[in-house]
């Protein structure tokens, strides 16, 4: 039987799958509960709803001078940096002020030589939603290889997936994308998947989350965007992306808008939930799509 | 004005202010900034200070977290640290490149005679010889909490702190967290009136199990469920929570009774995993604090009780419940309030006055800060700016001799008088 542990962060929860294999179950439940406090960590520094964050910290002090952060911190950062110029902009890590064209991620200055950051401007808005949740599973993930485990499924509230190895007996974790029918079951090992799309919720009262940051107008409601990428962080902020390119009207008329998305695997959802019409990339390397029943019920935008 | 809403400023050291920051301060964006008193207008002739060269002894968990809170302080420079096991050595290391890694503290007092101050986070049981030696070293020392895990470790630790003529403080963090000594001021200012009623409790779902494969490694690093060293439930949690009471109200309990037992994790630990103590004070309060590992609910606060109002303080936030005929005061139209079911509370906000008159109240809700900072930063003050010792051995000795009877109730089930006098 694996084992189950769960933990409430970042306004979802978050939930580990873990094959114990010949472990011991202590043992096991140990690393998945290290796994579970690194999540923790990862909220309590780069949460946007805490004041004592170190995102919160950041936002007070670094406009005025370098804060040294933890390599870690600095890995997050350059990630999120590199997915911001690589998208050219349809990810982007700061809450923009379409009026303010400095206050953006251009504002943000890494000094690799000391492990430091500084805002060139005051009003800077560090937002790193959009990739934290996938940092937090890749976090929790490097604790549970550590422990020697090494067959896990790990989730943040569905919508950010990592997958170690398989479950026993099978070639990959499967995870249905969809509650209908005809909804993509995704096989994946050793990769992640990301999944993007307005919240429901607050949609329906005409609020729309995600906002394209280059024209501020938001994202399509019936879109649901997929990436699969070798990390969480990675196909978390490239799923956005992805949503936010999606919602553009050159994106069905001209290919040449996809070619950002070159070589990436990449799935886009239409419709309500539970009826979407799915469109794939066309990489050869793109994950398989079968018609198997997924070994969990993943139900990414339920 | 709200006389009440006072805010511990964040550790500064000195130094003066660059022109960007100077101009901005000018235009008066000076107000949303935490800056010392009296610190605004240094002369351009002052020259920063030399960094602090601090060590850190243990960079597990808790070590690694202080190393964070460090990273956020200007003019401390991590020179050193310490840890017997290579693996957590080298991934502190990787957190605070500068420093040089040693096995010992021995080694690392030998190697490193220009450290002014050390951070003991070692296991609990384990406080005393880096103290006494680096405190003999006259290093300037700060203690994790609990103090020690027993009298005699105790004892020697309150010598050599009187021998040394140096800084020595104890992590006792809610006497360094502005929230709480917000609420102490509203308590001492009989904003609740006569206290008749005192709870906390630790609530976290956990195995408190740390995962390692080798069996040798899984023992030392689970010290806290080795009940040959542990006080458990009550020395990691209990004590600092109690301390809290200690210093809200001047006062130390008399007695204590406890019970608990291992009702969850039947795995062959002995440290119970479910624990409850009534304290007694002499004034006839009564404490009742209560710690699970099985259930998270509500986490982890302390309430009082008063006969206008009641405090409930949780480590990063703080509210203040006032009863309905409690007199109203002029400043309660700003206030922000939270509703929990039935009940509504007046956030404890620094700066509120500031923040209020900014229409910006909201933003001050919860601690800037966690409360770790808060301890560490009064610990540079005190060794900087000469601030008195927020928390003294001899106050965490006295701390630790609460933990220590509750623990011996724990174990017979009788009631334990609790020293009134520390030797």
């Amino acid at each position: 039987m694996p084992v189950v542990l769960a933990t409430p962060a970042m306004g979802t929860r978050f939930e580990l799958v873990l094959d114990a294999g010949f472990l011991p179950e202590r043992h096991v439940y140990a690393a998945g509960e290290a796994a579970l406090e690194e999540i923790r960590q990862v909220e309590a520094r780069w949460s946007a709803f805490r004041s004592d964050s170190l995102l919160a910290h950041l936002q007070r002090e670094a406009w005025h001078r370098a804060c040294l952060i933890e390599p870690d911190d600095f890995v997050l950062l350059q990630m999120a940096l590199g997915v911001w110029r690589a998208s050219a902009g349809a990810f982007d890590p700061t809450r923009r002020d379409h009026d303010r064209a400095d206050l953006g991620p251009e504002a943000i200055a890494l000094d690799a030589r000391h492990g430091s950051v500084s805002f060139k401007t005051r009003e800077l808005r560090l937002d790193l939603g959009g990739i934290a949740k996938g940092w937090a599973l890749d976090r929790a993930a490097s604790v549970l290889r550590q422990e020697g485990i090494h067959n896990a499924l790990l989730h943040g509230g569905s919508s950010s997936v990592l997958a170690l190895g398989a479950p026993p007996g099978q070639a990959a974790w499967q995870v249905a994308l969809d509650t209908g029918a005809n909804a993509p079951v995704i096989a994946l090992r050793d990769c992640a998947l990301g999944v993007s799309s307005q919240d429901v919720q607050l949609a329906s009262h005409g609020r729309m989350h995600v906002v394209d940051p280059v024209r501020g107008t938001p994202a399509a409601s019936e879109l649901c965007a997929v990436v699969i990428g070798p990390c969480a962080a990675i196909a978390d902020a490239w799923s956005t992306a992805l949503l936010v390119q999606a919602s553009r009207p050159e994106w069905d008329l001209d290919s040449s808008t996809r070619s950002v998305f070159a070589g990436r695997e990449w799935l886009i959802g239409r419709g309500r939930a539970g009826r979407r019409d799915w469109s794939r990339s066309g990489s050869e390397h793109h994950a398989p799509i079968h018609d198997l029943e997924p070994t969990l019920p993943l139900y990414a935008l339920s | 004005m709200l006389p009440f809403m006072t805010w511990n400023q964040p550790f500064r050291s000195m130094h003066s202010p660059d022109r960007r920051t100077l101009l901005t301060r000018t235009a008066g964006a000076a107000a949303a900034l935490a800056i010392a008193p009296g610190m605004e207008w240094l002369p351009a002739a002052v020259r920063p200070r030399e960094p602090l060269d601090v060590a850190l002894v243990g960079v597990g968990r808790q070590g690694r977290a202080i190393l964070a809170e460090l990273s956020k302080i200007e003019n401390v420079r991590v020179a050193a640290l310490c840890d017997i096991s290579e693996s957590r050595l080298k991934a502190g290391l990787r957190r605070a490149p500068a420093a040089k890694g040693y096995e010992t503290h021995a080694e690392m007092l030998r190697a490193e005679p220009g450290l002014k101050a050390v951070i003991v986070a070692t296991p609990s049981h384990s406080h005393r010889a880096p103290t006494v030696d680096c405190l003999a070293q006259k290093k300037h020392v700060f203690i994790e909490c609990p103090l020690a895990t027993t009298a005699e470790d105790a004892a020697l630790m309150r010598e050599a702190a009187r021998a040394a003529s140096v800084v020595c403080a104890v992590g006792m963090q809610g006497r360094s967290n502005p929230i709480y000594a917000l609420a102490r001021s509203f308590l001492r200012g009989g904003a609740i009136r006569t206290v008749t009623s005192m709870r906390a409790q630790y609530h976290k779902k956990t195995t408190w199990r740390q995962p390692a494969t080798d069996p040798a490694e899984e023992q030392a690093l689970n010290w806290q469920l080795d009940a040959a060293h542990s006080l458990g439930l009550i020395g990691e949690f209990g004590i600092q929570q109690c301390d809290v009471f200690h210093w809200m109200l001047d006062q130390y309990p008399s007695s204590v009774l406890a019970s608990g037992a291992v009702l969850t994790y039947d795995d062959g630990r002995k440290v119970a995993d479910t624990v409850q103590c009534q304290f007694a004070f002499p004034s006839g309060r009564v404490l009742h604090w209560d710690a699970t590992l099985a259930n998270s609910f509500e986490g982890q606060y302390e309430l009082m009780l008063g006969e206008m109002g009641s405090l409930k303080l949780a480590w990063t936030a703080g509210w203040m419940f006032k009863e309905a005929d409690a007199p109203t005061q002029g400043w309660e139209v700003y206030a922000n309030r939270q509703q929990f079911h039935d009940e509504q509370g007046i956030t404890l906000i620094a700066d509120a006055t500031k923040l209020a008159a900014q229409e910006k109240l909201k933003e001050g809700v919860g601690l800037p800060n966690p409360p770790l900072y808060y301890a560490l930063s009064d610990f540079l003050r005190s060794i900087l700016e000469n601030a008195p010792v927020v928390c003294t051995v001899d106050e965490a000795a006295r701390a630790l001799s609460v933990g220590l009877a509750a623990h011996r109730a724990l174990q017979t089930g009788a009631s334990v008088p609790i020293e009134s006098e520390t030797k």
